[in-house]
């Protein structure tokens, strides 16, 4: 079982480099071999593998992870046609068409969900309860982002904050193989059943 | 007349404050209300510094205020902590006359690092001491990129900026500017070559996001580094600590002066350094700073010593949410190398707001406790679980580690294991729950 963790020395905030431990530890007691690459700015990206993970990061170090890979757009989202992917924080905020900084300067998105994205000169920090599956998570929210479009939700939000002000009540994205959260924690760590969740989906 | 009753109000709410033991900020808040410039229009010293930062703020105000007064200034300074504007203008009227005139030979104070910008809209500091950037409270902060952020919109021109060159983000803030005084530590034999801890904030270039290479690490990001792409470096220092040598608690600044410490720990050394800059700005002679902050033993309370059942303990302060504060209190127990335990606390993550956030016990090298010396470990607290789960992703033998979320039912254990030495780690938010149930020396 392949892992790639990308970006992790630039994509670093907030512990989140643990969801791929738990991740692993999850996998591992299913009998599994892990095997974990780390890729990031200078390397080829090679999206090769059964998992894919990017964490949180400042909002700069997203404007250069985003950079980076957007030549990799189209391979990404073919990669996605059978990949699992799982973005924590600003992470998967590149995924959407259209970054907008908090000095309004646009930063184009990958493209390959319709979502924007505008940052402002608050944080919105917050205590998290959400729910997915019919099961509570738990967590935190730190970022400075709305999140605007008609997205497939990956949470409902019991707790905390929401992808905008318009739409306080769902959180992240889910769309077929990608799942994107501003949940940090990490995610994986606090919400062990979010662990076997991707672990069963990996195993299979 | 609007200044003298500004002022005339705060001094009394000051007193009844005083009275009645409430906190130094209410006076200064009701003043800005009164007269919202009052700051810009009181007569302040000639010398006004300024330390702000991440960490070590409180310690090296302290031990600055301490050679000044000692050296015959007259200081005015925010000794009683509150380092928001509101605090600071309750320190400075309290201490203006009501004709508004601040005297002192210098107004010192501890400026916290995103509220710089409101203090100082009204006036700049003569002397502007930037410690460091780390990742410090990030549920309040953000991350050090937007703090960066907010004490840039607080940096004046006619202050001498005095910053920590070994730090790649604050040395930014010296980028093409003329008046800035740089300090910084020469290669010492406990530096590493390459990163040490779990996470690693020298990876990109603070000014143009390429990648940046080090000569040396002290610890952390901090070091001596340079980036190929745009130049941005560790520049020549002005006041540099040539040799430290913390097994033995001995530095040396400038090649000259030796200074004896009291507390033999790598991120003291830098408190140290700033403060000795600064007095050295202020005219104070060189060998009379190193005399003067020789053996100094702060007293801001951030370490204690207690005993509990037989056992003899450290209390050492350290600040949740800050994972520097913690790999200082645990590096400076590995560098003991007694025997011991170690406890840990970790059960109102803040004191000032009610949070469940523990991302950043992954940013902390527990790692650090997989050593010989440690006898065992206790995880205490409300968060004693996510401690535990931390640490069960280090290399620590779980058999050597005891997880006991009650405090009481803690202490208890712990005396029945009689360890010769005990080590206590947690924050101000969660020191009264331990030291209420030691004896303290």
């Amino acid at each position: 079982m392949k892992i790639l963790h990308m970006f992790h020395d630039l994509m670093n905030l907030y512990g989140d480099y643990a969801n791929v431990l738990a991740l692993e530890r999850a996998l591992v007691q299913k009998g599994e071999t892990v095997e974990i690459i780390r890729q990031s700015v200078d390397d080829k990206l090679d999206f090769d593998a059964d998992f894919i993970y990017i964490g949180s990061g400042t909002e700069r170090n997203q404007k250069v992870a985003l950079e980076y890979l957007t030549p990799y757009a189209e391979e990404l989202k073919s990669a996605l046609g059978h990949t699992i992917m799982l973005t924590t924080g600003n992470s998967f905020e590149m995924f959407g068409t259209k970054i907008t900084d908090r000095d309004d300067k646009e930063y184009t998105g990958l493209g390959i969900f319709n979502f924007t994205v505008k940052e402002g000169t608050e944080r919105i920090v917050t205590d998290s309860i959400v729910k997915f599956e019919g099961k509570e998570l738990i967590g935190f929210v730190n970022k400075a982002s709305q999140i605007y479009g008609d997205v497939k939700h990956f949470f409902t939000v019991k707790q905390g904050a929401g992808n905008s002000d318009n739409s306080p009540n769902v959180e992240g994205v889910h769309d077929g193989n990608f799942y994107g959260t501003h949940i940090i924690g990490p995610l994986l760590i606090r919400n062990p059943i979010i662990a076997e969740y991707f672990a069963s989906l990996l195993a299979k | 007349m609007r200044v003298f009753f500004t002022i005339l109000a705060c001094k009394i709410l000051h007193f009844i404050g005083h009275l009645i033991g409430r906190g130094s900020s209410i006076p200064g808040e009701i003043a800005l209300k009164l007269c919202p410039n009052i700051l810009g229009r009181v007569k302040l010293p000639e010398m006004i510094i300024a330390v702000t930062g991440s960490n070590g703020k409180t310690s090296t105000v302290e031990m600055v205020a301490h050679i000044l007064q000692k050296e015959g200034k007259s200081v005015i300074w925010n000794k009683e902590g509150s380092n928001q504007i509101a605090g600071v203008t309750t320190v400075i009227l309290n201490n203006s006359t009501l004709g508004g005139r601040v005297k002192a030979d210098i107004l010192l104070l501890e400026s916290d690092e995103r509220y710089s910008k409101f203090t100082f809209k009204y006036f700049a500091p003569t002397h502007y001491i930037i410690t460091n950037l780390y990742r410090d409270q990030l549920t309040r902060n953000g991350h050090s990129e937007w703090v960066y952020e907010a004490i840039r919109e607080s940096i004046s021109d006619k202050s001498t900026l005095i910053l920590n060159a070994d730090d790649p983000l604050v040395s930014l803030y010296g980028k093409d500017k003329s008046n800035v005084v740089w300090f910084g530590m020469d290669k010492q034999s406990f530096s590493t070559a390459e990163n040490t801890s779990v996470y690693d904030d020298g990876v990109f270039c603070p000014n143009c996001k390429k990648r940046m290479k080090y000569d040396y690490r002290h610890y952390n990001h901090i070091g001596s580094y340079l980036c190929p792409a745009c130049g941005h470096k560790k520049q020549s220092t002005d006041y540099t600590v040539t040799e430290a040598d913390l097994d033995n608690g001995v530095i040396s600044v400038n090649g000259k002066y030796k200074i004896t410490l009291s507390f033999k720990s790598i991120y003291n050394v830098y408190n140290i350094l700033a403060c000795f800059s600064v007095c050295d700005l202020m005219g104070i002679a060189s060998k009379q700073i190193a005399e003067d902050i020789s053996d100094y033993v702060l007293k801001n309370g951030r370490i204690v010593q207690y005993s509990l059942g037989s056992s003899d303990g450290t209390f050492l302060v350290s600040k949740h949410e800050n994972s520097i504060s913690y790999n200082q209190s645990i590096r400076y127990i590995i560098g003991q190398n007694k025997p011991c335990g170690v406890i840990i606390i970790v059960d109102s993550v803040s004191r000032r707001y009610s949070t469940g956030e523990v991302s950043w016990l992954w940013d902390i090298d527990f790692e650090l406790l997989n050593n010989t010396c440690i006898e065992r470990i206790y995880l205490l607290g409300a968060h004693a679980g996510d401690l535990e789960t931390r640490f069960s992703y280090t290399d620590i033998p779980a058999e050597k580690i005891s997880v006991i979320p009650e405090i009481d039912e803690a202490v208890d254990i712990i005396i029945s294991k009689k360890h010769k030495k005990l080590y206590t780690v947690t924050c101000f938010s969660d020191k009264a729950k331990f030291l209420s149930k030691v004896t303290i020396k």
